[in-house]
């Protein structure tokens, strides 16, 4: 994580236009630290390396939803889940969207989570999980008219996302995650880029296009950058890492950190 | 003569208590602290594009504050609007991860 905030200022530094960082789920917990902290230590570390949004996928579920709700009020970016609801009154749990407005572009980011992600424990009597291409048919053509460029955050997986580009149009570039792809390129779907890149905080990808004064992209591009040593540790987010590591010290033998099956 | 002073307070009294009631409440209002403005949407938008912050919808944001954002004598959307329309070419870069599963030093 330290590596990656050092290579997300490097990039800030070189790129000019808009730069967005963004998580497309199941990123909160896993590992022992994160997993016991339910998340504290990926969203302090986040929020230091100026993440601008995050959709919730299975993995970030799994700390549950009350939990979730605590971290969101700690991060400095946006959780977003479009289709995760409320069973009582189906409305959102977390923001659907956020719109964000950079150099005179008003970009909407919608955020969905895949439909079998689990929810645990008593949070399955509590919240569902809704159709994402029904979810997306119903944000999408409003968010279409408030803004310029419209980016998808989805944890629905590579092929999911291909599908919900046929059924939904106005989508602009998806950011997916789940099915872990490397890739060299965008995939173009119609008129919608769509693009992942692999999984554990091992590469960062970076997908850049250029889009024309009436919102049409060109020159678009999608490359890995493994965080390889040569990007030295960000001070900052390595002694947020230490003080958390002190504060939930790994146990030997490590515990099972499988999640409770949903009732 | 006589008649018509029986029927001045008649005439006169509704009148005259619709005229208090018009000063008391005046009074009233005159008497309630100043609402702070309620900012359109458009007003945070361009804050948070000033402070690279996010501007969040739908979920209600506090409204800023009267000292945070001066006011103007022109709609703060009109800038937005013109922005838009008069927009170059941009180069968008996205930085992005997905399923890193909690790792904080995957290499570690």
């Amino acid at each position: 994580m330290a590596r990656r905030a050092t290579a997300i200022k490097q990039e800030r530094a070189t790129n000019d236009g808009i730069v967005l960082v963004l998580d497309a789920g199941s990123s909160l917990t896993g590992q022992w630290v994160s997993t016991i902290s339910k998340g504290g230590v990926m969203v302090e570390g986040m929020s230091l390396m100026g993440y601008d949004a995050l959709t919730l996928g299975q993995m970030d579920l799994t700390a549950g939803i009350d939990a979730l709700k605590e971290r969101e009020q700690e991060a400095t970016f946006p959780f977003l889940s479009a289709n995760l609801v409320s069973v009582e009154d189906e409305q959102p749990v977390f923001q659907p969207y956020v719109i964000l407005e950079r150099e005179g572009r008003r970009i909407a980011i919608l955020g969905l989570t895949e439909p079998d992600a689990m929810v645990v424990g008593a949070d399955a009597a509590r919240f569902k999980l809704l159709d994402p291409i029904a979810t997306a048919q119903q944000y999408v053509p409003e968010l279409r008219d408030q803004a310029d460029i419209l980016i998808v955050l989805s944890h629905l997986g590579f092929e999911e996302d291909k599908l919900l580009t046929e059924a939904v149009g106005g989508i602009d570039v998806i950011i997916g995650g789940n099915t872990r792809q490397l890739m060299q390129s965008p995939e173009v779907v119609g008129n919608t880029l769509i693009a992942q890149q692999g999984y554990l905080g091992e590469w960062i990808g970076r997908f850049q296009a250029t889009f024309s004064a009436e919102g049409v992209p060109s020159d678009f591009s999608e490359e890995p950058i493994a965080l390889t040593p040569e990007f030295e540790d960000d001070p900052k987010v390595a002694e947020v890492m230490k003080k958390w590591d002190q504060l939930y010290p790994t146990p030997t033998p490590l515990p099972s950190l499988t999640p409770t099956p949903a009732s | 003569m006589d008649h018509r002073l029986q029927l001045l307070p008649f005439r006169w009294a509704p009148r005259l208590a619709l005229l208090a009631l018009i000063v008391v409440a005046g009074t009233l209002t005159a008497c309630q602290p100043k609402s702070e403005p309620t900012l359109p949407p458009a007003t945070q938008v361009v804050a948070a594009a000033e402070e690279a912050t996010n501007t969040l919808e739908p979920t209600s944001a506090p409204p800023a504050t009267a000292t945070e954002v001066p006011p103007s004598p022109e709609p703060i959307a009109e800038p937005v609007q013109r922005q838009r329309r008069t927009a170059e070419a941009t180069t968008l870069t996205i930085l992005h991860t997905n399923d890193v599963t909690g790792e904080t030093d995957p290499c570690g």
